[in-house]
């Protein structure tokens, strides 16, 4: 079980103060100012870009999104999207840990997966993305999209990555334009985010 | 009473040879002081550096490094036998080994055929033995055809294992030595990992340092089966070796053709992970999920089985090995090979066996 969760209040106000700030920073801006300003602002911070992660998640339709404290070795896994079918488990590498989603996140996301769906803590079904988040995207040197596929041919397992960049502009998408996310993309998602 | 003679000769031409007269019954290995060797006249000496040419407890001969496993793939191609470096050439032409680097692998003992490699179990560690009385004599003709009379009577001649103490000092010296000297030597952890598999029969390649395009810290091959392998033997990542070594998997199985059923997954450590990490729990968790079972190797049950002189293969590590949540004693595999072991090693149910506590 995931333990360790913050007070529900402690984490609704915590919740409401990085939605505050980030709707503040969309007001009068595009999205790509948007994003410049949102990277900036959790450029810094380790914990608050863990929670603001989930926040983000809830934001653009997750029902529920429960994380664990940075640090928290006792946990296999950073955040986790609580689904009544199709829990995803989520890796996060703050920009603290490392600027570039890497190859260990990769290898943590796929353990996450696999220790789901042994211990089915939360209902999952196989064919669900692991999703492993951090602040940019592997070059295209890193061996990540490598191992992804590799990953996949092999343990038929799906690892999605996705940048807090990405993140950012769904959040956009969602809160200025109006837009409906696909949440089926993210559930089902193998490599990169494509926006 | 044979009396003993000091090495006098200073040229490192000179070479050690049996006396015509002398024909070697056995060798005995013991872990406690000086190996005999017995002839069949009823004699005994002592092993000693016979200050042979090749020094295969220097270095490994091309044959026995360059195992065809990956076409193309760079490995490390470093040849010595000594992981920590402790072996030199002397002025004599014989080997010393330094008792501050030694870290009592147990590597060298046995690629020496002549016994010169013995454990002083005053100091805890190896040395060579360089007396020797009227069973030998000096020589100063390599090329000499009585040369070869006597090194293939130590390479043909019968080995006794008469190991009945392993003691705390020696496991102790190990872990504590392997600890100190493991940052401050290059590649000591995978020269080590890869010596040990290979004396134990498993033919292998580590990887070449700063090269990643071999996707795992070490790989062999025996009977058609690809064992696939990473170590961590006292860093801080033993969490982090079951997820390595399923990326392993997947990049043999999807780059390199290898189906997940001929490969054996292997993990090294030294000490085993606490009870209350989560180590077991994953290996079982993959099992249950991928159905990939993961063998942990232990490097201390290599190098004992390698001072036994056993040897294993790829059925071996298949049957045996499996380290999970239900199964987290190593006892009954070193039994498996050496049946009295727990009468023997002082260190058995300790963290060298076990569960760390």
């Amino acid at each position: 079980m995931i333990k360790k969760l913050k007070h529900t209040k402690e984490i609704v106000e915590e919740k409401i103060q990085h939605i505050t700030t980030l709707k503040k920073l969309t007001l009068n801006t595009s999205i790509q100012d948007f994003v410049v300003k949102g990277t900036a602002e959790y450029s810094q911070y380790t914990i608050e870009f863990y929670e603001v992660i989930g926040d983000i998640l809830e934001e653009i339709g997750f029902q529920k999104v429960a994380v664990t404290r940075e640090g928290d070795t006792n946990n296999r896994m950073d955040a986790i999207i609580i689904d009544e079918k199709r829990s995803i488990p989520i890796e996060i590498k703050s920009p603290k840990e490392i600027e570039y989603i890497n190859i260990k996140s990769v290898r943590q996301a796929l353990e996450n997966k696999i220790v789901l769906l042994s211990r089915k803590f939360y209902p999952t079904q196989k064919e669900v993305s692991s999703l492993a988040i951090g602040f940019e995207y592997p070059n295209d040197r890193s061996g990540v999209y490598e191992a992804i596929d590799d990953i996949y041919e092999t343990f038929n397992i799906s690892v999605g990555i996705i940048s807090f960049g990405s993140l950012l502009r769904l959040f956009f998408e969602k809160t200025v334009n109006k837009k409906e996310i696909d949440l089926e993309k993210i559930y089902y998602l193998k490599g990169i985010y494509n926006d | 009473m044979i009396k003993k003679l000091k090495v006098t000769k200073k040229n490192d031409d000179d070479i050690l040879i049996l006396n015509n007269d002398k024909v070697i019954r056995d060798i005995k290995f013991k872990m406690t002081g000086k190996n005999p060797i017995s002839f069949v006249d009823g004699g005994i000496t002592d092993g000693v550096c016979v200050r042979c040419d090749a020094k295969p407890c220097m270095i490994y001969s091309k044959e026995e490094i360059d195992i065809d496993i990956i076409e193309g793939m760079p490995y490390n191609n470093d040849r010595r036998v000594c992981p920590s470096i402790a072996i030199s050439k002397n002025e004599q032409g014989g080997i010393d080994i330094d008792p501050n680097l030694c870290i009592n692998c147990g590597v060298c003992v046995s690629k020496c055929q002549s016994g010169g490699i013995y454990y002083n179990n005053n100091n805890e560690t190896f040395e060579v033995n360089h007396t020797y009385d009227e069973s030998f004599k000096l020589i100063n003709n390599r090329l000499n055809p009585l040369v070869k009379d006597s090194e293939s009577q130590f390479s043909n001649c019968d080995v006794i294992l008469e190991i009945d103490k392993i003691t705390t000092g020696f496991a102790n010296n190990y872990v504590n030595k392997f600890k100190s000297l493991n940052a401050g030597i290059v590649d000591l952890e995978l020269v080590l990992v890869r010596n040990l598999l290979l004396e134990i029969g498993i033919g292998n390649k580590v990887s070449a340092n700063g090269n990643n395009d071999l996707r795992l810290d070490f790989i062999g091959v025996d009977n058609g089966k690809m064992i696939p392998g990473e170590s961590e033997l006292i860093g801080s990542d033993i969490l982090g070796l079951p997820r390595r070594i399923l990326e392993g998997i997947s990049w043999l199985h999807s780059r390199k053709k290898v189906d997940v059923t001929n490969q054996i997954p292997c993990v090294v450590v030294f000490i085993f992970p606490r009870k209350r990490s989560d180590f077991y729990e994953v290996i079982s968790d993959i099992e249950i999920v991928t159905n990939v079972k993961i063998k942990t190797l232990s490097i201390y049950f290599l190098s004992i089985i390698n001072l036994f002189r056993i040897k294993l293969n790829a059925n071996d590590l298949d049957k045996y090995f499996t380290i999970n949540k239900e199964h987290q004693d190593y006892g009954p595999y070193f039994k498996a090979f050496i049946k009295d072991i727990k009468s023997i090693d002082e260190n058995y149910g300790t963290e060298l066996y076990t569960f760390s506590k």
